[in-house]
């Protein structure tokens, strides 16, 4: 069975966890599902205007992008943090 | 796990995940991360598990030893720190007793505080010794917890460890670096602007200020102003320059003495060359200066009386000598000997000598003006130098007798020898010296014929040395080597002079030496005599005499005629002190095998000046033999009755110069009769000598002389002529 795209939509939507997509290149959100929305505050229109960098605290943010960095480069596939 | 900021600037905990999606290609389009917020328990937890992480640091990391202890001792647990110490891995070490890590002596107060701790359940800042793998030992300062459960079992212990190693060694050095200060050496700190702030005792002592009056002050405080600015100022560019300064120093203490001292000086530094602090070292030299003058002191001065000896002397003549040369202008040497010295000595003792000694250095001293110079050359003998006088030599020796009469009147003050009043004079005898005097040693000699002539002029009194009277010593000295030569070449006689009784019967001789000198014929015994005495020839002398005489007594002994003549010999005292004399006349007596009651020695009234009972015991000695005695020149000394009853004589002879003028001197006459009646009256023979007319003869008679010899029985002749006058 073929999963269609407006059921990936759901699926991703619906999931109990939070989940954002960025550019990797300037770290702007491009989706972020109703779990995240809820969790950030945001409205759907206002997180797309949001980076990486806005919803995470300021303490943390270099370590994050750090792990970014690596994904982007390919150095690792998966990082947990 | 991290925190993410909401809209509104609160913040959520949650674990996030993020992937990469690619394309076709490979690139990365997106980032996709999924995040889980995290509950307040598996927050809890996360943050237990990093704060145990944290402590596990801290615990492996701290700079102190931790361990911990099963109920039997055994290590369980230890921190990288205490691992490091013992050089061990954590396998090599967990399972061992800790006990294995101390030196005996800490395991055995280990295992003596164990059962304390055990009660207390904990111990404080007990020290171990802890000795690593490779040996080296540790020590730490350690405290303990005991772990017990409900029932008091202990169940484990727990120890920290502070390493007191370098501690230990900084205080060892301390207390070394604290003794090293008190040392014999004064030791002075100060800080860079030269404020003193440390001082140890023996700078205190070598100062004489107190530790509180110095702290504070700066080093100025012990200058002396014996060395000039220049001085200090090359130390300081020298200390700037080099970092240290050592040299001799002059300072000040506080009674006011200036003393010398060798210092040291060092600039402490820090390890960018900032001065922090000097610290001086001071050694006190002064004692040593003292020696370097004592010896100088025994080597030119009389330890006595810290005059000036012999060889300083010596050298300050010569430089005066060289002074005069160079002025034109004269000097005068000075020979000071005390007249009655020696009655000190004999009298008082030594150690009144010795003070009396000082007393008259002190006011040659006095009468001196400065630039002359006083010497002791020995026993009382003062030389004193006097410069710078006229050149007048008439006018010098003024000025020379002037300084001389001001010591005799300084000499005859009464001296005062612990609670005896003492009175001395002295005799002087000066030698004016300009620069044609040659010889400082012939000056020296000068002055102490001066001397000797004051001395026979009557003492107390200033004679000068003049060069008539050279003329005479030089004779003296060439009859002196003659007199040597005499004795070898045989150029002695004797003479006999008869001697007779009241009916002018030959009753004996006086032997007479005679001198035969090959140049000057007859040399008389008045000129000779006093020489011999003086060198010591007349023991020799004295002996042929004494030998010769006895030979002509046993010739006269083989004749009926003549074998009861007596023979006077003349003895000097000199010779008569030598302390083989008896033995000598016993041997020659035996020799010649002559009758001892023959024999007659003569002696002077001099020979009881001293030493009167020495005198007395070889009188008896000789006159147990059977010789006799005869006093020559009686009534000229001044013999003291009391001896004169003591002494074993046979005879007395008046001496001529009262026989002389009896016939004109009433007084004369009244010494004679004295001298007869008391002779008398001690059993005594009575001879008079000089007799030369029948006027005397008679007189002398009269006063009850029954002996006479002289020019009116016969002159002093040689043996032959003698033996005719017999006949």
């Amino acid at each position: 069975m073929q999963v269609l795209p407006n059921q990936f939509r759901e699926i991703f939507d619906k999931s109990p966890v939070c989940m954002i997509a960025t550019d990797p290149l300037n770290g702007r959100i491009v989706l972020a599902n109703s779990r995240a929305i809820k969790m950030w505050g945001y409205t759907p229109d206002e997180i797309l205007t949001k980076t990486k960098a806005d919803l995470i605290f300021p303490d943390d943010f270099a370590e994050s992008s750090q792990r970014n960095t690596q994904l982007v480069s390919g150095m690792v596939d998966l990082c947990a943090l | 796990m991290k925190r993410y900021i909401r809209k509104d600037s609160s913040f959520f905990w949650a674990q996030s995940f993020s992937t990469a999606i690619k394309d076709e290609t490979g690139n990365v389009t997106l980032l996709v991360t999924s995040s889980i917020e995290l509950t307040e328990h598996t927050l809890l937890e996360a943050k237990l598990t990093a704060s145990a992480k944290e402590i596990e640091d801290l615990y492996d990391n701290a700079p102190c030893g931790y361990h911990s202890l099963n109920h039997e001792g055994a290590i369980v647990r230890i921190n990288a720190t205490e691992l490091a110490w013992l050089g061990c891995t954590r396998e090599e070490v967990v399972g061992k007793k800790i006990f294995d890590f101390y030196t005996g002596e800490s395991k055995e107060r280990f295992l003596k505080k164990y059962p304390d701790f055990l009660k207390k359940g904990h111990i404080e800042d007990l020290e171990f010794e802890l000795v690593g793998k490779d040996g080296k030992i540790r020590n730490v300062l350690a405290s303990a917890t005991a772990v017990k459960d409900a029932n008091g079992n202990l169940l484990m212990s727990r120890a920290v460890l502070y390493d007191m190693t370098e501690q230990k060694r900084l205080e060892s050095d301390l207390r070394l670096a604290a003794v090293a200060f008190e040392t014999t050496q004064g030791i002075l700190v100060t800080d860079a602007n030269s404020v003193i702030r440390r001082v140890n005792r023996a700078l205190t002592q070598i100062t004489g200020y107190s530790e509180k009056e110095i702290i504070g002050q700066t080093p100025k405080m012990f200058k002396s102003g014996h060395h000039d600015a220049a001085f200090y100022t090359a130390m300081w560019e020298t200390i700037n320059s080099t970092g240290s300064w050592q040299g001799e120093i002059w300072d000040r203490r506080k009674s006011g003495e200036i003393y010398p001292k060798w210092m040291t000086i060092s600039a402490i530094k820090l390890d960018d060359g900032t001065v922090t602090h000097y610290v001086s070292t001071h050694v006190d030299i002064s004692g040593l200066k003292a020696a370097e003058n004592e010896i100088e002191n025994l080597a030119f001065y009389d330890p006595l009386t810290k005059l000036p000896n012999r060889r300083l002397l010596q050298d300050r003549l010569y430089h005066a000598k060289a002074s005069i040369d160079r002025t034109g202008r004269t000097g005068a040497l000075l020979n000071i000997d005390l007249d009655n010295f020696k009655s000190v000595n004999d009298t008082l003792g030594h150690a009144m000598g010795d003070v009396l000694l000082q007393q008259v250095a002190e006011r040659l001293q006095a009468c001196l003006r400065a630039g002359d110079t006083v010497a002791r050359l020995g026993d009382d003998e003062f030389v004193i130098i006097l410069e710078n006088l006229d050149a007048q030599l008439i006018e010098a020796a003024a000025q020379a007798k002037e300084v001389g009469e001001k010591m005799l009147a300084t000499l005859n003050q009464p001296f005062f020898l612990g609670k005896k009043e003492f009175h001395s004079t002295a005799s002087i005898g000066i030698a004016v010296f300009n620069g044609s005097q040659k010889g400082m040693t012939n000056l020296l000699k000068h002055a102490d014929i001066a001397m000797c002539q004051a001395k026979k002029a009557g003492r107390n009194t200033i004679c000068f040395f003049d060069p008539q009277m050279q003329e005479a010593i030089n004779s003296r000295s060439v009859l002196e080597s003659e007199l040597r030569n005499a004795i070898e070449c045989r150029q002695f006689f004797l003479h006999y002079q008869l001697q007779v009784d009241h009916l002018m019967r030959p009753f004996g001789a006086e032997a007479l030496i005679r001198w035969v000198h090959p140049a000057r014929d007859l040399v008389s015994p008045a000129e000779f005599i006093p020489i011999a005495e003086e060198t010591g020839l007349i023991i020799q002398i004295g002996k042929w005499v004494l030998d010769t005489a006895c030979a002509q007594l046993s010739v006269w002994q083989l004749d009926e005629k003549t074998k009861d003549l007596m023979l006077s010999v003349n003895v000097s005292a000199k010779q008569f002190r030598q302390a083989d004399f008896a033995e000598l006349v016993k041997a020659i007596v035996q020799r010649h095998g002559i009758n001892p009651s023959r024999l007659k020695l003569e002696l002077t009234e001099s020979i009881l000046l001293d030493d009167v009972e020495s005198v007395i015991s070889t009188m008896k000695e000789i006159n147990a033999l059977g010789v006799r005695f005869s006093l020559d020149d009686f009534g000229t000394g001044y013999s003291s009755l009391q001896y004169l009853k003591r002494l074993p004589l046979h005879q007395l002879k008046i001496d001529q110069s009262f026989v002389r003028d009896l016939t004109v001197d009433n007084s004369d006459q009244a010494i004679v009769n004295t001298i007869v009646a008391m002779a008398h009256s001690m059993n005594l023979n009575v001879i008079a000598e000089g007799v030369e007319t029948q006027e005397q003869r008679m007189l002398l008679e009269k006063a009850g002389c029954s002996h006479f010899q002289g020019y009116l029985f016969g002159r002093p002749m040689p043996i032959r002529e003698f033996k005719e006058l017999l006949k």
